[in-house]
């Protein structure tokens, strides 16, 4: 008697597992499932998108003008960085620094 | 500017030429007086004269200003005394000719040797018998007196001024090179500094750092970006580091120059690098990274040098120029602690100044007065 009641709660206990584990199935398939504006896009259309987009920035890159490097410090001291300001301001710069050599008559 | 006067105090004592010079004819003996008159106004040049200001004006031909009436005292005797140099170096080899000088008795102060300062009994005269020695030290008044007419006109012409500053920086440079360098046999360790070619030359980068620093005056005031300022700033330091150099030789070869030299170079090195961390550490900051202009103002205050020597002006400028360093500091420390929250670089992580030296000399070219002497031999 206890040997049946045992195999009856087993029995009962599995077909509940089953039960939920059909309902974690659907639960999962639904959130899987695209909803709204996302549900109109073809994955395959998005990624083919991007990937254009990429080439396209690339292009831009190579394409603007070539920029002068600064020229390396003299005598730096191993571990010193050397900070500088951009290549544009240096021009203004050198700009700035020959009207006044002009000025001066130097 | 920090001012250094010195150099303008030299001090002559009476010299006749034809008196010493036996001339052969009237031509040379008229060229002869004429030297010796020329020379008068020289002696006159930092000596208590009863002259008043009405009759220099009217003898040096309506020049108002005390210097450019010495400096026109010296460019109407250099040319003559050129011409005696030249003469006497082609006979210069002869027992009679080396008396004859001696006999002239050249005799001048030193304003950067040690006994300037600390001799009670009066300026002490330093006699070298030897032309050269004559000419160079005329020449090194006349630098002396450019600088200090630069000097003068800070306030009134800039443009002017730097030119003046690269004139003397010409002058000098003549000096340690054509002039001083075939006067080394005659100088003694004891000697005057300024018969040296390195103090010459110790002159002349003064010079080049005084032109460059009246064009970083007229920069400022047309407000240039900060990067030039600091750029230029560092320049002036790396002129001063030149003067340092030769110094260093300087005072291998005299035995009593005078720390005063050294002491105006340090306090304006100290001076001038002080205002390019400044100027880098605004750039610094005008490009967004405020972190870096704190480390580079904090580095800037802990090497500030702490001298003791040099003029209570030169003190007065310094300590000016730390409180300004101080407060900017403050300013930007307050900024990031509150706004930016930009890590400070350690030292050695921190941007190099950098430097542009943009002054240059003006090249000295003598004049001589194209006259033929003949002496008595």
């Amino acid at each position: 008697m206890q040997k049946a009641t045992n195999i009856d709660d087993v029995d009962k206990t599995m077909d509940e597992i089953n039960e939920q584990t059909e309902n974690m199935k659907e639960i999962e398939e639904a959130l899987a499932t695209p909803i709204g504006a996302a549900a109109d896009f073809d994955e395959d259309e998005l990624e083919a998108e991007f990937e254009e987009l990429e080439g396209a920035e690339l292009e831009e890159q190579l394409l603007q003008p070539a920029t002068t490097a600064p020229a390396a410090p003299m005598h730096a001291p191993p571990g010193r960085q050397e900070v500088r300001l951009p290549p544009r301001k240096n021009t203004a710069e050198e700009d700035e620094l020959a009207a006044l050599q002009a000025e001066m008559t130097l | 500017m920090l001012h250094f006067k010195d150099p303008s105090k030299l001090r002559t004592k009476k010299i006749v030429f034809e008196a010493v010079y036996p001339a052969q004819d009237s031509g040379t003996l008229e060229q002869l007086k004429e030297l010796s008159s020329k020379r008068v106004n020289v002696e006159s040049i930092n000596e208590n004269n009863s002259i008043t200001d009405a009759i220099a004006r009217e003898m040096s031909g309506g020049l108002t200003s005390q210097c450019e009436q010495d400096i026109q005292k010296l460019e109407l005797y250099l040319p003559l005394l050129e011409n005696l140099v030249q003469h006497v170096d082609l006979i210069g080899d002869d027992p009679l000719v080396i008396r004859w000088t001696s006999d002239l008795k050249i005799r001048w102060t030193s304003v950067l040797s040690s006994s300037f300062f600390f001799n009670l009994m009066g300026p002490r005269f330093f006699q070298i018998d030897n032309l050269r020695f004559e000419l160079g030290i005329v020449l090194f008044l006349y630098g002396a007196m450019l600088r200090e007419w630069a000097s003068q006109l800070l306030v009134t012409d800039l443009v002017q001024s730097a030119t003046l500053f690269r004139k003397a920086a010409g002058v000098y440079s003549y000096l340690a090179h054509e002039v001083l360098p075939s006067l080394e046999g005659a100088l003694t360790p004891e000697g005057p500094p300024e018969a040296t070619s390195s103090v010459s030359s110790v002159m002349s980068f003064i010079c080049l750092a005084e032109a460059q620093i009246v064009t970083i005056m007229k920069a400022e005031e047309k407000r240039s970006a900060d990067g030039l300022l600091a750029k230029l700033h560092y320049g002036v330091v790396q002129l001063f580091d030149e003067a340092t150099d030769f110094f260093s030789t300087a005072a291998r070869e005299c035995k009593d120059i005078s720390p005063s030299l050294m002491d105006y170079i340090s306090f304006s090195k100290g001076v001038h690098e002080l205002r390019s961390y400044k100027y880098m550490a605004q750039a610094l900051k005008t490009d967004g990274q405020i972190g870096t202009a704190i480390g580079l103002l904090q580095h800037a205050l802990n090497n500030v040098q702490k001298n003791v020597g040099g003029m209570e002006s030169w003190r007065t400028v310094m300590k000016q120029d730390i409180d300004t360093v101080i407060e900017l500091l403050r300013k930007y420390k307050h900024e990031n602690e509150f706004v930016w929250h930009e890590k400070v670089p350690f030292d050695d992580h921190l941007p190099l100044l950098q430097g542009k030296k943009i002054a240059t000399c003006i090249p000295y070219r003598p004049e001589r007065w194209e006259r033929t002497l003949a002496l008595k031999i």
